[in-house]
């Protein structure tokens, strides 16, 4: 006779698989948060330095950070989530440099 | 014209909106079909990327004398935001992407609908601020006063074509048929992109013709000319595609009667 089977027993299976949803959403609020800050900064650079070059360096160091984070496993997701974040609001905010430059410029 | 709403930029605002509006619609997408592999978030921000910087560098190299041309740094500060740019750079983006994560799965009929709706929401912004097209004889033209008319280097109190009008019209239209008939009717997948990018591209090359932008060379605007170079190439894509029979439904198998 065959003995019935007897379920597994609890707590011993494999560890539920672990979403990255909350660092995506969250990294995309820091990175839009950091492209705004970021982008203000290199707009006043550019209104004190004559070359216009120099307003790229804050956002390119803005977005050093997450590509840093891309490259450990452990902090990977919140380097995509910033980057998303970061991306998304130089679409939406396209024209919004332009404004900026003009404002800090008088 | 209403370039402000109270104390925001009224295309930034519609921008937004629109970025949210695909945003619902690319995840909801996602998860009826099933496609919620992580790597999407990859995929996702190749588009991003090549989007972001082809919008503001794809009207970068307009002269043939390049002396022409503006800097890269003024081109990215002050330079046009372009549509058809930010949609090549994105469709770049993405396939740069998911050769880097080995994503093989197609992933247009996730962006078709999502950029669809996006755009018919953001083109709003477009509409309220921007010159609105080539004057008109109809009687839905928009005459702009001489405040907006002088901002816009346009003619005060002449109707004129609303040519954003009619992208909005397109792209809700598009997204309708998309989201209420094309994604259950296709089976072939990824199509539903190659179709709308296909559709878009013509009504754009059509509605360039009212649009008011600088004519450059043979009677065409530089859309146009860049329409002329890819459109072509979609089309034949499209032709290729329905040749062998990748259109067509599969049939539905007959139910097995049971004895």
């Amino acid at each position: 006779m065959s003995q019935p089977s007897v379920p597994p027993p609890t707590g011993y299976g494999p560890p539920p698989k672990k979403g990255h949803s909350l660092e995506l959403l969250v990294g995309a609020v820091l990175g839009g948060a950091d492209a705004v800050v970021t982008g203000i900064l290199g707009a006043v650079v550019s209104t004190n330095v004559a070359n216009g070059v120099w307003s790229f360096g804050p956002p390119l160091v803005g977005l050093l950070i997450p590509v840093v984070l891309l490259l450990n496993e452990s902090t990977r997701w919140w380097g995509v989530g910033i980057l998303i974040g970061f991306f998304l609001t130089l679409i939406v905010l396209g024209g919004a440099c332009v404004a900026l430059i003009s404002t800090f410029s008088g | 014209m209403f370039p402000t709403l109270g104390p925001l930029p009224t295309h930034d605002v519609f921008v937004g909106l629109g970025v949210l509006a695909a945003v619902a619609v690319f995840v909801a997408e996602a998860r009826r079909r099933d496609q919620t592999d992580e790597r999407i978030a990859y995929v996702v921000l190749g588009a991003l990327v090549g989007g972001a910087v082809f919008m503001r560098l794809g009207t970068w190299l307009q002269h043939l004398d390049l002396r022409q041309n503006a800097s890269l740094t003024e081109q990215w500060l002050y330079g046009n935001r372009s549509i058809l740019g930010g949609l090549f750079g994105a469709w770049l983006g993405v396939h740069a992407a998911k050769r880097l994560v080995g994503y093989r799965p197609r992933t247009g009929d996730l962006f078709a609908p999502a950029v669809a709706l996006g755009m018919a929401v953001g083109r709003v912004g477009c509409l309220l601020t921007e010159l609105p097209g080539t004057p008109t004889g109809t009687s839905w033209g928009i005459r702009l006063d001489p405040a907006a008319a002088h901002r816009l280097h346009a003619p005060a109190g002449v109707p004129l074509h609303p040519s954003f009008g009619y992208e909005i019209v397109f792209h809700a239209l598009a997204f309708c048929l998309l989201w209420f008939w094309l994604r259950h009717r296709l089976d072939a997948p990824g199509e539903t992109l190659t179709l709308y990018l296909a559709a878009y591209g013509l009504f754009r090359f059509a509605v360039e013709l009212v649009r008011g932008n600088e004519v450059v060379w043979a009677g065409l605007t530089r859309p146009q000319l860049f329409l002329l170079v890819t459109l072509p190439l979609l089309l034949a894509r499209v032709a290729w595609q329905a040749r062998h029979g990748v259109y067509r439904r599969r049939p539905v198998p007959a139910p097995v009667e049971v004895a």
